[in-house]
């Protein structure tokens, strides 16, 4: 297998644990479901911040929460995770600024290797701040940071278990609640949508997590369209700080194994 | 000669988990896992150790300046360790990351010095005194075995478990 990242920087991406399978809208999930990772239902300690959780199926008609659009959310001037938790496609815009980054969230590294055979199958790693060049300010674009396009072959889409490496780093501000909420789409269907709950982080520090993401199960014909068009597959991620977003990244895929 | 004709033609991953599923169209049950923290001096090896289990590269490990949360495969679960530096501006804040735990590992230089030793038990019965963490079952490895100034895993048993 092959891959490559036609990005320069990290962004933290993967695929995520299925929803229970009850209400995504296609045939994705028509074989049982994945069943990993339980529902974590830490009683979370206010004074500490809470603990680190994962949340499956986190899917808007699974959880109650109501549908939400783009729209309604580029009006609000705080978005929490239950906002973007309702969201039904891809955004068309980015719902935060850069400059909302006030905790200084910066993503430096991500990785992804096959759990089965532990081979790892991509790493892209940011340089440090003082390497990279700035270029000529006319032609900064300043969401050049938040995009990556991946590159991948079909057998990416054989994969059962991947492991996700992301790597971050911390300004000076601890951070008491750090939750990231990540949704693939294939075109206007919700493929999977992925919740962490990093909780606290150390002020100036280099954190780093694995997650283990389990491949929903994929008929052919949805792999077969999204092969055959690339860049269908777009992701949408989210970071929270104490349940207000903070970062918006965004991704889009090919598994056509060519640009 | 059934049984091995299934594991020739079956990729899961797993000899065991071939005989639940005889055609092996659905994917191996999933492995359960566990949420661990593993905490330990600066320089015990935690970092090393980990990324040794997931066969990975240690000759670029650096000293971990916040945690690190891996999977860690085992043929019949996975460990969600999450690893946290040991330096003294970072392990002021572990008892952060206790919550959730279903135990602990507590890495420990066997050839540190008298004073550092001592650094470690206290980190160690605090650990164990914790209300987080005080329940959960505990492994303590004495690790750099192979440096010549080692102290022996009796030696350092002895010395570790002697309550403050």
């Amino acid at each position: 297998m092959s891959y490559s990242c036609a990005g320069t920087e990290a962004v933290c991406t993967g695929q995520g644990a299925s929803s229970s399978g009850s209400t995504t809208t296609s045939e994705t999930d028509s074989s049982p479901p994945c069943g990993t990772r339980a529902c974590k239902n830490q009683s979370s300690s206010s004074e500490r911040g809470a603990a680190m959780k994962v949340k499956k199926g986190c899917n808007s008609t699974d959880a109650g929460i109501p549908v939400t659009t783009e729209e309604e959310l580029l009006r609000k001037t705080d978005i929490t995770p239950e906002d973007v938790l309702g969201l039904q496609k891809i955004t068309e815009n980015y719902l935060c600024s850069p400059e909302e980054n006030v905790y200084q969230i910066d993503f430096t590294r991500f990785k992804i290797r096959d759990m089965e055979t532990s081979t790892v199958l991509f790493e892209i790693t940011k340089p440090p701040a003082s390497e990279r060049t700035q270029g000529d300010k006319r032609d900064y674009d300043p969401n050049a940071g938040r995009f990556v396009r991946y590159q991948f072959t079909p057998a990416f889409l054989r994969l059962r278990q991947v492991g996700a490496t992301v790597e971050f780093t911390v300004g000076e501000k601890p951070i008491n609640n750090f939750r990231m909420i990540e949704r693939h789409y294939f075109r206007e269907q919700l493929l999977k949508s992925f919740d962490f709950e990093f909780g606290f982080c150390i002020p100036s520090s280099k954190n780093t997590c694995e997650h283990i993401y389990e491949f929903p199960p994929l008929s052919e014909e949805i792999m077969r369209e999204m092969i055959i068009h690339p860049y269908e597959t777009q992701s949408d991620s989210f970071y929270f700080v104490d349940n207000k977003l903070v970062m918006h990244n965004k991704a889009d895929y090919s598994y056509s194994g060519g640009p | 000669t059934l049984v091995c004709y299934i594991n020739i033609f079956c990729d899961c991953n797993s000899g065991a988990y071939c005989f639940r599923a005889l055609c092996c169209k659905g994917p191996p049950p999933p492995r359960p896992e566990y949420d661990v923290v593993c905490i330990g001096l600066t320089g015990s090896g935690k970092t090393s150790l980990l990324s040794r289990l997931c066969s990975e590269n240690t000759d670029n490990v650096v000293p971990t300046t916040g945690f690190s949360i891996k999977a860690v495969p085992f043929q019949n679960a996975i460990l969600n360790v999450k690893e946290l530096g040991g330096a003294d501006n970072i392990k002021k804040y572990w008892s952060r990351y206790y919550q959730g735990s279903q135990g602990v590992i507590f890495v420990l230089d066997s050839a540190s010095s008298e004073e550092d030793l001592e650094i470690a038990r206290n980190e160690l019965h605090s650990a164990l005194q914790h209300p987080q963490l005080c329940t959960l079952p505990f492994l303590i490895l004495a690790n750099h075995q192979d440096k010549p100034a080692a102290r022996s895993v009796q030696e350092v048993r002895c010395h570790c478990l002697q309550p403050i």
